[in-house]
Parts: structure tokens; C-alpha cells; sequence
């Protein structure tokens, strides 16, 4: 493995910090001493009607002339205010969409748990989202798109209902290759270096074939963190972002159905309590329809099928949380209807993860483990197959500590991954292989509010695999500063150092190719890449938001396909360096009825890697170029408007074209060598010429989607909802793949119209 | 639409919420946002979709592979236009002269069009002449179409065939030992082996059967020609048709050839891979054009088969 610094024993340290910190309580005081004249009070913020967490609720200690503590449920909606002094206040725990719980309360020194369950209010929109907007700057963090349910349904989808794929694709920070695969591509990274959790357990590929759809539809949702760089040590082994997706817990109290019916997919959704109030399952089950519907909607042949099965067991006690989570997802398809390549994929993943607190000590605990398969494979038009899997089996451990100051966080972890691939026919460099690797990690990281106005989150973390013998360290920095002077402002930054140990070999000259192959880092080396991110949010009126955010990566040791004129999937791989930068810019105007928001983002990604080993007949070395992912412009303006009983929304979004291979030619080599190529009895190696890679731009891209939604109350336990829109409602012939060798274009889906029905029965 | 609150700080000049109708008045200040993205929109929206995956090179205009050999009676060239799709064969008409002349009488010869099926349904247009090849004599040969492109490749046939020896005979039944089943073959006379393989004759089951194998990476070069070692028992297996190991074959033969004079110095492409090869500026004889028609001279020599005792 390559190394740089003398790392060994910084992560030996590190390994034994975080041992400290989890073996801490009375039995290390000096690792970390529970103050004995202060009150500590945490919980749990739940809805009473359901038991469902509720995530970000506000939490605030005051006397009567001051707020004394305050702070905002967590994910699980756990929530923790540190260091309160010993006396008589005002508790009280806000919601939006909630009636505000009120109490006084005498708090004693010591570890109080205090959970609250809060009522539904009557909704009184306009005023309270206004209020909610005014302060919403204060969540801001850079490169974290925190994603709610309510975001992801404000978007228009040939649903029904709504799905985070959908989301992630209309943010500036993503760029996706089209309407099929489901790929994405955050700030010059690649789908291999993206980092998606489901409740802790980490999944390979959720995304459906078709890419409106995503193993995560929005009612299945809780939240999700949505980091387009510039993450802690917490999240360890990816390169680029981190999608951590929390799902949300069955009804605690009552048993509720949903069936969904669609051109597209149509699902059954179940769920209830197994022990009244405190264990409850959520089973949500879906399946594609289209490759039966498409061809008499759209009139053409739609060969794509997929479903995705979740099942949620989800326990809630007085002091500890659980969820054992189990999923699996199917896509097969192909991308090119025209064409008889046929791709397939699967997910089967199990996990669980625990959140719990002693009655004596202020730490809370997480564990989660899990187990995760994956599996992808193409069937050629010369019916070779190739196919490519990877198991991976994970547990972690991760405690934090709150102090007076902020809160001390730290956590260790081991996995095992097994990759294993298979190449027949005809390939370029590896063929078969399999691979095992166990590896270790660990994290230490502080939240240090300096004063009232600035929070620095230091952290650094180490990845450990056994059979290098050596270790990595990845110091990170998130800092958040909201100047006094301007409480509407938030300031915001973070970078690191990231390394990876694993990668993906997928074929960049085939943009419509989904079909991606794990296997360990060429060479031995770890993926680095170091990010540096500086964001402003704004709030410019009580109803208007501002957002603006400048990033700024660098890559090392990126394996890139050798250059070659051949046209067989190329696993010949050498290492490039690169950088990209870039930005952002969003704004959002809201109201109780109306929600507007416009974005923008500009990228540019750039590879480098020596003239010998690209394999490159260039003049230069190093070859500089833009990698297929290369787009520049995004644009993406939505609206969302409710006009009772209705609601409309639309969407547009425009981007630029991508780097393509532009030839000037295409034979059949015959290799003369060895009078091997005997032109009456050979065909020869397909052959495209070209003088350099990606010196070509495909054309842009624009779409406009719209939706109208109108719900029918059949009963009090029967409610209907009736949804019609259109995908693509121009019909714009939006270029997604270009067969360089046929010359065929393969346009995504032209325009789509639809109508489906949600029941919900209570 | 249900929006999550964040920890709450008292604000000055609280603002009442805008009445209902007057939810356009906020976008004043984003007026020349709005106005500058519709116009994004609409300046898009009529956007050209086209795109071209390949622009024609105005210097390079077909490929041409082949070999000319005096000691063939038949001589065939693939050719190929660069220009149009080639993935799923050629085009099923091609509007070219492809004309071969010696160079040194300067007597030319016309080359006839094949459109041969060589993979599954794919057709390509191998051309072919039984003019005689002279041994040590430059040729041209020239693609030519209507519009006056045209590309040609020059090269110079050997003088001599390689001189075989097979030094040792081929023993059967093979035997599991290692080593046990190889025969030598030298060539001399050979300043560039073109190819060297070797080709079995099987009776089984009562039909017979003919596998030719490439030996060109068995053979290296040493002081006044190249030699060889071939394991006949690692190609025979792999026909599939050998049993427990024995080794069926009636009769074998070595067929090599020498390269011309221009026949490229393949020792440094040896140890190159097909993708390494087949780049744009790897060698090529073609001018005007990509692919190699070089001149070679082949022959052949019997194997000794020999019973073990």
C-alpha cells in the first residue's frame, strides 16, 4: 500500500483514544468525568399518535429571562441538553405541524431522561412555516442537504407518491447520466466513491434502472443526510459523498395500509404495532408495471422491470431505540430497447443499529451491524456474460459524550468484503478474480461551540486493512459561524483528507453501461481525495432563502481506463490524479401555499495521468482531460403550489452536455502479427479511431415535469388520492446515450403521461 | 408542506405573514433571477439535439489489411471505409477500385469484390486477385473511389520461403510428464518470422477433423533464424476430441512464414497487447488510411509422428 506518512502509529493512538473514550464513565474518570453539579436531560421526542421519532424538534431550557439550553432532536429523535444548572425552568419541546409541549420542571443535579410525545396541532401553515423559515439558516452546514420527506414530495414523479432518487437528481451538486441506470455523479466524484447507509448498513446500488425510482420511496422515509462532500471521520472508506438514510419506524399505535397503483410501479404498504407502543413493523413492498404498460402508452417497447422489498422491525423503549432493518432490491432491463444487451442487479441487505443511555451516564451508545450482497451482471449481444458481486458484512460501535462545551464523539468498526468477478468473452487486462479483505477503523471527533457564534467539529479517522499491514489517517474540519451582527447569515466550511480502498471498474466510454465491477485498488494504493467547502446561507426575508456554496477537490491515484481503440469493456487500469471545483447557488421562496425554488450549480472535473501508462498517443504528458462526468451547468427551478383541494407542482432543469469520444473512423482490426487476422475467415476486433478521449461535448439537456394531485376522503378510515401529470411535457428529445460504433442514439424517455391512485387506510 | 424547525432565536421586526393573493409580491427581489432562468428556458428549449459520433478525417479514408504471398495462388485484402459503421459489417455496397501494381514492371491488376459473411451475418468486402506474386518485388496496392480518395500501402515480398527444420517427431500416445511432449522446430533463412503454426489432422470417431494453432509466441529468434518448442499436448486438449490424455493425431505440419524486407520489427510489439497494437499510431504501412498489407512468404514442412515404445 502506498504510504506517505509515518501513519502507523498516529492510528495506534487514535485506536487507543477511541478505546478511551468508550471505556469512559466512573470507572476511567480521567477519560472523561461526569460533572457532578449539573443537570443532564435527554430523551426521547416522539408523535403521540403514531410513536414515530421526530427528528429536529427544538428543545429549550429557560428561565424567565433567558433561553439556558437548547438544542434539536437527533435522527432517532433523541435529543440531549448538557450542563444544565440545578434549578426550576421552563421545558418545553417545539414541532412544527405539533402543539407545543410546555412544562416547569425542577431539574436536580444528575442524568435526567425526560421524553415527550407531542400532539398534532391544527395546521396553521402560512404562520408557522414562516417562523420556521426565519431560523432555518441555523441548520445550515456545508455540503449537508438535509432531506425530509416534505422536500421529496414537493417534486413531480410518474408515482404515485414520491422517491429520493428523484430529489438527489434535481440537486446541483449531482450530476446523473441519464433517465436509465442509475448512476450519480456528486462534485466530480463517481458512483463508486459515493457512501449510501440504509439505517447504518451500507448498500451498494439502490437505484432502479429506471432513475425516477430508488429503493426508498418517500413514504418509507424518515430523513436522510445528504453530504456532497466535506463529511466527518464518522463516515469512513468513500471518496466523494454520503447518503445516510434513516427509514421511518411502522405506527406504534395503529395499523395502516396503502396500496399505490401507477403506469410505472404500483406498491402495497403495511404496518402496525407488534407490541402496542413500543415494537411496530413497517413491510412496504413495489414492483414495476411499465414493461407491460409501456408499450400501449408510450408505444414502444419498455424492457425494464424491478421491485424493492423492505420490511422495518422497529423498538422503542424508555431509554434505548432499536430498528432491524431488511431489504432487497431487483432491476433488470435493458437500456437500449433496441439493442440485446441485458443488465441485471440486485441488493439483499440486513441490519440493525441501537441507540441506548445508561441511567448513570450522560454517553449514548449506537451500535449497528449488518450485512449487505451485491450482485450486477450484462449479458452481451455475443451472449458473453460478465458479472461482478461483492458481500460485505459490517459492525460498529460509536458512543458520544457530552460536555459543558460540545460533545465528544468516537467510534470503532470492523467489515469483511468479498469481490468477486467474471469476465468471458472478449475484455482488455483482468478476466476472473475474487478477493477477500478485513479491515478495522476508527474515529474521534469533538463539536466544540467556541462562544455563541462559531462551532468547530474536529475529527480524524483511520482505516485499517489487515492484509496491507498499515494504516490510513484522514484528519477533517467542520466549522459553522453565525456572525453576531447578521443572524440571518451562516457561514460555513468543512474539508479533509478521504481515502478509499476500494473501487469500481465500469466502462467510461459506455455512459449508458450501469454494469460495475468492485474489486481492490490497482497497485494496492488508496484512493485520496482532499475536499475544502465554504457555503453562505441567507435568509433575506422571513419567506426568501439564499444559498451559495464553492467546493473545491483533489484526486490521487484514481483508476481510469488505459486508453484503447478496442471496443470490448476495458479493465485495463492505471492511475490518474485530478481535480474539480465548483459551485452552487439556491434560492428559495415560501410560503404556506407556495413553494418556488431555483438552483444552479457549475463543476468542472479534470484528470490527469502520464502519456506511458494512459496508453495515449498524444504528443503531451501528462494527458489532461474531462472525464465523461464533466458537466458544467445545471439549472433547476421548481414549483410547488397548493390551491385546496389541489396541489400542482413542476419541475425544469437544464444541463449541459457531457464529454464525449468524438471519432473519425471505425474498422475491424485484423492482427497481421502471426498472419492472425486472415481476412476470408476473421471478423476482427471492432476498432474506433479517435486522436483523443472526450474531445467532444454531447448536446444539453432540459425537461420539464409537471403534477396535479387531488386527495378524496371515501370514509374516515379511507382516503384517496388521485395524481396525473407528465414527465417530460414537451417531449424534448434529450440525447442519452450515443453507440459509438453503430452511430445509434439512445434518447431518454420522451414525454410520459400518467395518472395514479394512492389509498391509505387507517 | 411540514417543515422542521431548528433551535429558536428571537428576531427582530417580526414579519406577519404575506395575505392571501399577494404570495407573487416576495419575488420582486428575484425578478431578475426569474427573468434571466425563463429566459434560460426558453433559449434552450429549441436547442439543436444532434450529434455526430464520428466527423470523417479528410486525409484518412479506409482501412486495408491483407498479406501478399507468392506462394498463395489467391491474394485477398480486407478494406474497409472508415467513414461508415463497420461494428455490424460493412456496408453492402462499396464504390472503390482497389487496384494492385508491380512496382518494379509496373503492371497493374484489378482486384474483385467479396462480400463475405466471415461472422455470423456480418459482411465484409475482401478483395481478391490470383495475379502472380513475384518473391523480392515491391507491389502497391491502392483503394481508389469516385470522388478521388484514395489510400494505398506499399511492400516488398520476401525472397526466400523460411527453411523448416523439424528437429524432433511428435510421439504418441503424450505422456503426463512434463516435457514429455514437445517437438523442436527451427526456421532458417529468416530475417522476420511472419507466423509459424501448426496444423493436426484427427480421425475420430470416424470423421475427421483439421486444428490449426498459433505457435508465432512459441518461437524465438536466435543467430540466423528462430526456434521453436511447441507442446503439442496443451493444443491438442484443447481440441476436446483427445481422450484421457493420448494425444490423437494422424499427421501434422508446421506452416511459417517469412516477412518482407518493410515486414515490421514485431520485437518490440511482441510483448504488446492487441489494444497496444491496434492503436492509431501503431505501425502501419497504409498511407491515407489505417491497417498493414505486408508481403510474406509462407511454407510448410511434415511432422514426423512416431509411435512411443
Amino acid at each position: 500500500m502506498h504510504i506517505d506518512t509515518p501513519t502507523l502509529s498516529v492510528g495506534r493512538l487514535l485506536f487507543l483514544l477511541v478505546g478511551c473514550l468508550l471505556l469512559a464513565g466512573p470507572a476511567v474518570p480521567v477519560c472523561a468525568q461526569e460533572p457532578e453539579d449539573v443537570a443532564i436531560i435527554r430523551g426521547f421526542i416522539t408523535d403521540r399518535t403514531d410513536g414515530a421519532p421526530l427528528p429536529e424538534a427544538n428543545v429549550v431550557v429557560r428561565d424567565s429571562a433567558r433561553i439556558v439550553r437548547a438544542g434539536v432532536s437527533d435522527s432517532d429523535g433523541f435529543y440531549q441538553l448538557p450542563d444544565v444548572p440545578p434549578g426550576t425552568y421552563q421545558f418545553s419541546v417545539r414541532y412544527l405541524g405539533f402543539e407545543t409541549y410546555r412544562d416547569t420542571i425542577r431539574f436536580r443535579p444528575g442524568t435526567r431522561t425526560l421524553s415527550v410525545a407531542l400532539r398534532p396541532a391544527p395546521q396553521q401553515l402560512d404562520e408557522v412555516t414562516v417562523e420556521a423559515q426565519r431560523d432555518a439558516v441555523e441548520d445550515a452546514q456545508a455540503g449537508l442537504r438535509r432531506i425530509g420527506t416534505a422536500d421529496i414530495e414537493t417534486l413531480p414523479t410518474p408515482g404515485p407518491g414520491s422517491d429520493l432518487a428523484m430529489y438527489l437528481r434535481s440537486l446541483p451538486s449531482v450530476t446523473s447520466i441519464g433517465d436509465r441506470g442509475g448512476r450519480l455523479f456528486v462534485r466530480g466524484g463517481t458512483p463508486s466513491q459515493n457512501l449510501i447507509l440504509v439505517d447504518g448498513t451500507p448498500i451498494k446500488k439502490p437505484f432502479h434502472i429506471i432513475g425516477f425510482y430508488s429503493a426508498f420511496p418517500a413514504d418509507v422515509i424518515s430523513n436522510a443526510n445528504f453530504y456532497a462532500g466535506g463529511f466527518g471521520a464518522r463516515y469512513l472508506g468513500r471518496l466523494s459523498s454520503v447518503l445516510d438514510v434513516n427509514l421511518r419506524p411502522g405506527n406504534l399505535k395503529e395499523y395502516q395500509g396503502r396500496v399505490e397503483v401507477g403506469p410505472f410501479v404500483t406498491s402495497v404498504q403495511a404496518e402496525g404495532p407488534v407490541d402496542y407502543g413500543e415494537k411496530s413493523l413497517l413491510v412496504n413492498a413495489r414492483h414495476s408495471v411499465i414493461e407491460w404498460a409501456g408499450p400501449d402508452l408510450l408505444g414502444q417497447e419498455t424492457p425494464y422491470r424491478f421491485y424493492d422489498l423492505m420490511a422495518r422491525l422497529h423498538t422503542q423503549g424508555d431509554k434505548s431505540q432499536c430498528a432491524f432493518t431488511g431489504m432487497r432490491t431487483y432491476d433488470r432491463g435493458r437500456i437500449d430497447a433496441s439493442r440485446p444487451s441485458s443488465y441485471r442487479w440486485s441488493n439483499t441487505s440486513v441490519g440493525g443499529k441501537c441507540l441506548s443511555f445508561g441511567s448513570g451516564s450522560s454517553q449514548r451508545v449506537y451500535v449497528s451491524f449488518g450485512t449487505s450482497h451485491f450482485n450486477n451482471s450484462v449479458r452481451t449481444p455475443d451472449q458473453d456474460t460478465r458479472s461482478s458481486g461483492s458481500w460485505d458484512t459490517h459492525a460498529t460501535l460509536r458512543i458520544e459524550q457530552p460536555y459543558s462545551w460540545g460533545r465528544v464523539r468516537g467510534g470503532f468498526w470492523g467489515r469483511s468484503t468479498q469481490f468477486d468477478y467474471d469476465f468471458q468473452g472478449t475484455f482488455l487486462g483482468v478476466q476472473a478474480e475474487e478477493s477477500f479483505d478485513i479491515s478495522a477503523g476508527a474515529f474521534l471527533g469533538a463539536e466544540w461551540n467556541m462562544g455563541s457564534t462559531v462551532t468547530a467539529s474536529p475529527s480524524i479517522g483511520t482505516q485499517f486493512p489487515i492484509f496491507w499491514g498499515t494504516n490510513t489517517i484522514e484528519p477533517r474540519l467542520r466549522l459553522a459561524w453565525q456572525p453576531p451582527w447578521a443572524a440571518r447569515t451562516k457561514i460555513t466550511a468543512a474539508g479533509g483528507l478521504y481515502r478509499q480502498l476500494t473501487d469500481a471498474i465500469t466502462d467510461e466510454r459506455d455512459a449508458g453501461s450501469p454494469f460495475i465491477a468492485w474489486l481492490q485498488t490497482p497497485q494496492d494504493k488508496a484512493l485520496q481525495s482532499t475536499h475544502a467547502i465554504l457555503g453562505v446561507d441567507h435568509q433575506l426575508t422571513p419567506n426568501v432563502r439564499l444559498s451559495l456554496e464553492g467546493y473545491h477537490k483533489t484526486f490521487r491515484d484514481l483508476p481510469v481506463s488505459e486508453w484503447s481503440t478496442l471496443a470490448v469493456f476495458n479493465t485495463s487500469l492505471t492511475l490518474a490524479d485530478g481535480f474539480a471545483y465548483g459551485g452552487s447557488a439556491s434560492a428559495r421562496f415560501q410560503t404556506g401555499r407556495l413553494d418556488l425554488r431555483a438552483n444552479y450549480g457549475f463543476g468542472w472535473v479534470e484528470y490527469e495521468a502520464p502519456r506511458d501508462e494512459l496508453n495515449a498517443w498524444v504528443d503531451e504528458s501528462p494527458v489532461e482531460y474531462n472525464p465523461p462526468h464533466d458537466q458544467r451547468h445545471k439549472v433547476g427551478l421548481t414549483a410547488s403550489l397548493d390551491l385546496a383541494p389541489f396541489s400542482v407542482s413542476a419541475r425544469w432543469q437544464y444541463s449541459s452536455g457531457r464529454p464525449f469520444t468524438q471519432g473519425y473512423g471505425t474498422d475491424n482490426f485484423l492482427e497481421i502479427r502471426g498472419l492472425r487476422g486472415r481476412p476470408r475467415s476473421e471478423r476482427g476486433n471492432n476498432r474506433f479511431l479517435y486522436d483523443r478521449q472526450y474531445n467532444a461535448r454531447l448536446p444539453s439537456y432540459h425537461r420539464l415535469d409537471v403534477s396535479i394531485e387531488r386527495a378524496f376522503t371515501l370514509s374516515p378510515d379511507l382516503t384517496l388520492t388521485a395524481e396525473a401529470g407528465a414527465i417530460n411535457a414537451y417531449d424534448r428529445k434529450n440525447l442519452f446515450y450515443l453507440d459509438l460504433l453503430t452511430r445509434e442514439r439512445v434518447d431518454q424517455l420522451p414525454i410520459i403521461p400518467h395518472i395514479g391512485f394512492t389509498l391509505d387506510i387507517d | 408542506m411540514l417543515l422542521p424547525m431548528a433551535a429558536p432565536r428571537p428576531l427582530p421586526n417580526r414579519t406577519a405573514p404575506p395575505a392571501d393573493g399577494a404570495w407573487l409580491r416576495p419575488c420582486r427581489p428575484l425578478r431578475a433571477l426569474c427573468l434571466a432562468l425563463l429566459g434560460t428556458l426558453l433559449l434552450t428549449a429549441g436547442c439543436d439535439t444532434s450529434v455526430e459520433a464520428i466527423v470523417p478525417s479528410e486525409d484518412k479514408h479506409y482501412s486495408m489489411f491483407g498479406a501478399l504471398n507468392p506462394a498463395q495462388d489467391t491474394q485477398w485484402v480486407r478494406v474497409e471505409p472508415l467513414a461508415a459503421p463497420t461494428s455490424d459489417g460493412a456496408p453492402r455496397t462499396l464504390d472503390v477500385t482497389v487496384t494492385l501494381r508491380n512496382q518494379a514492371t509496373g503492371q497493374s491488376w484489378t482486384l474483385r469484390d467479396s462480400l463475405m459473411a466471415v461472422f455470423q451475418d456480418e459482411l465484409q468486402h475482401n478483395f481478391w486477385t490470383t495475379a502472380p506474386i513475384q518473391p523480392d518485388t515491391p507491389y502497391r496496392i491502392t483503394v481508389r473511389n469516385a470522388e478521388g480518395d484514395s489510400t494505398w500501402a506499399t511492400t516488398t515480398t520476401p525472397a526466400l520461403p523460411p527453411d523448416i527444420l523439424v528437429e524432433s517427431p511428435l510421439r504418441i500416445p503424450c505422456l503426463q510428464t512434463d516435457g514429455a511432449n514437445v517437438f523442436n522446430v527451427r526456421l532458417e533463412d529468416v530475417e522476420e518470422m511472419a507466423a509459424l503454426q501448426i496444423r493436426y489432422f484427427q480421425t475420430f470417431q470416424g470423421f475427421n477433423y483439421t486444428f490449426d494453432f498459433d505457435s508465432y509466441d512459441d518461437a524465438t529468434q536466435v543467430e540466423g533464424g528462430y526456434n521453436a518448442e511447441i507442446n503439442y499436448l496443451s493444443d491438442l486438449e484443447t481440441t476436446n476430441r483427445t481422450q484421457d490424455r493420448r494425444c490423437i493425431v494422424d499427421s501434422a505440419k508446421v506452416i511459417a512464414a517469412s516477412g518482407g524486407p518493410d515486414w515490421p520489427e514485431w520485437a518490440q510489439y511482441n510483448d504488446a497487447s492487441v489494444s497496444e497494437i491496434a492503436r492509431p499510431d501503431s505501425f502501419t504501412n497504409v498511407e491515407g488510411g489505417h491497417g498493414l498489407v505486408s508481403g510474406v512468404y509462407t511454407d510448410t514442412a511434415a511432422v514426423r509422428i512416431e509411435s512411443r515404445q
